[in-house]
């Protein structure tokens, strides 16, 4: 789902406060961003049409809250990144070609490490010979 | 009609000889190029990746652009040969066996150009996400997410964004964590994401094997570049080798059940080996692209007509 700037910012509002209308929303960003209430307004149905957003009438006006859960929605998306970097082919959308899912073996990893390691130690001692006794 | 038809058909022939070529030189092509340091090297798979379609545009135009000037409107209709041609003057519309090989190029390109499509917006979509979720940005583009997995790579073409999960940067030092954060700065700076997508796409008239190599070193090659970037900017070529194999340890558990890593993603000796080993590579000229492209003028304008007669010598009587 493709959200618009103020869009992400009024439903993360509304995780944090779980619910307001749109005279608190608008007086939460209006120091900081400007705009009417009727911006926030417009923003507010279409996160309700959308479906992220439930609103409860309270005499004239829309009381909001998220439909969502941030959790939920968080999950989903690091189910579907996780997923795209398991593809690991010409498809994928994050790491693409190169497989990641090859399993590097410890051997190979520990061979690393000691090369590492003496390369560390190799700068070390380069160090302390450049040091003016 | 008849000619533009014919054109197509020598474009597409001229881009089927040009994968063949490119299928026959791969193997020492990408051997040849891996002398180089990874900015020429990308500009070489770039072009190599570019050289079917590009070539056989080139050459098809080469060859159909005199015909303009036929009184038959046909790609091929007098013979430049005393001892006279092989085939008769072409009067008659695409055969269906022409037919069929530009019908098939073209469903190639349509086909690959359907999936770009697809993971264009599948990655905008992703990235909109991160974007909506972002549980706090630790550096210009580079959000945090909130996953139990240690995470950490980029996504989207145009405007591209990078994301760590918060596993990650509790797992990890200050130091690793800002290689890291530089790594994949490295990344968006340079468009990668869009470039490999593109790439995704002008690799379309490669042989599949041959597409597979191509794509493969080339994203090799970025993460190549990004560490050699991050090891200047750190100078400390040893830290960058030791935060990949330190992140490889972390992913490790999850490989079975979870995914990876982009950072640690990519032929992982190969990077550590490069950092540690920092030989210098060669460098190509800082003017290749414009040489090339001068190159490809000169032989363009002062090769169609040649290489039309040449053609028009041999097939037509």
């Amino acid at each position: 789902m493709q959200l618009g700037e103020l869009e992400k910012l009024v439903l993360n509002y509304l995780w944090r406060e779980h619910i307001a209308d749109a005279k608190q929303v608008h007086s939460h960003f209006e120091p900081r961003r400007g705009g009417t209430l009727n911006t926030i307004q417009s923003t507010l149905d279409r996160l309700y049409k959308k479906g992220l957003l439930t609103r409860v009438k309270s005499g004239h006006a829309f009381n909001y809250s998220p439909s969502v859960e941030r959790k939920a929605l968080l999950g989903s998306l690091i189910q579907t990144i996780t997923e795209e970097l398991a593809k690991n082919d010409a498809d994928a959308v994050l790491e693409a070609f190169v497989d990641i899912s090859v399993n590097i073996d410890e051997e190979s990893l520990q061979r690393l490490e000691h090369l590492i390691a003496s390369k560390k130690a190799e700068r070390k001692k380069n160090q302390k010979q450049r040091k003016p006794v | 009609m008849n000619l533009v038809m014919h054109s197509l058909f020598l474009i597409s022939v001229a881009v089927l000889s040009f994968s063949v070529a490119s299928a026959l030189i791969a193997h020492a092509f990408l051997r040849w190029s891996n002398q180089f340091n990874p900015r020429s090297r990308l500009f070489l798979l770039r072009l190599f990746a570019a050289w079917p379609l590009l070539g056989g545009l080139v050459i098809g135009v080469m060859v159909s652009l005199p015909s303009i000037y036929h009184d038959s409107k046909l790609p091929f209709d007098h013979c430049h040969n005393p001892g006279g041609c092989v085939m008769q003057p072409a009067s008659h519309m695409l055969s269906i066996g022409e037919f069929t090989l530009f019908i098939g190029l073209l469903g190639l390109l349509f086909w690959a150009t359907i999936n770009a499509l697809l993971q264009w917006r599948r990655a905008y979509a992703l990235a909109d996400s991160i974007e909506t979720n972002t549980y706090a940005t630790l550096a210009p583009d580079i959000h945090v997410v909130e996953a139990t997995q240690p995470l950490a790579f980029s996504v989207g073409l145009f405007k591209p964004v990078a994301a760590l999960s918060t596993e990650l940067i509790r797992l990890l030092t200050p130091q690793q964590l800002d290689i890291i954060c530089n790594h994949e700065q490295v990344h968006l700076r340079h468009y990668d994401n869009g470039y490999k997508w593109a790439l995704r796409l002008l690799c379309a008239f490669h042989w599949p094997r041959v597409k597979r190599a191509i794509l493969s070193e080339h994203a090799v090659t970025l993460e190549l570049r990004a560490d050699q970037h991050v090891a200047q900017h750190t100078e400390d070529p040893i830290a960058v080798a030791e935060t990949i194999v330190v992140m490889q340890r972390l992913i490790k558990p999850l490989k079975t059940s979870e995914p990876v890593c982009q950072f640690v993603g990519s032929a992982l000796e190969r990077r550590v080996q490069y950092l540690l080993a920092q030989s210098p590579s060669r460098d190509l000229p800082k003017c290749s692209a414009a040489l090339c492209l001068i190159t490809a003028i000169v032989i363009i304008t002062s090769g169609a007509a040649p290489i039309h007669n040449a053609l028009e010598a041999i097939l037509r009587a």
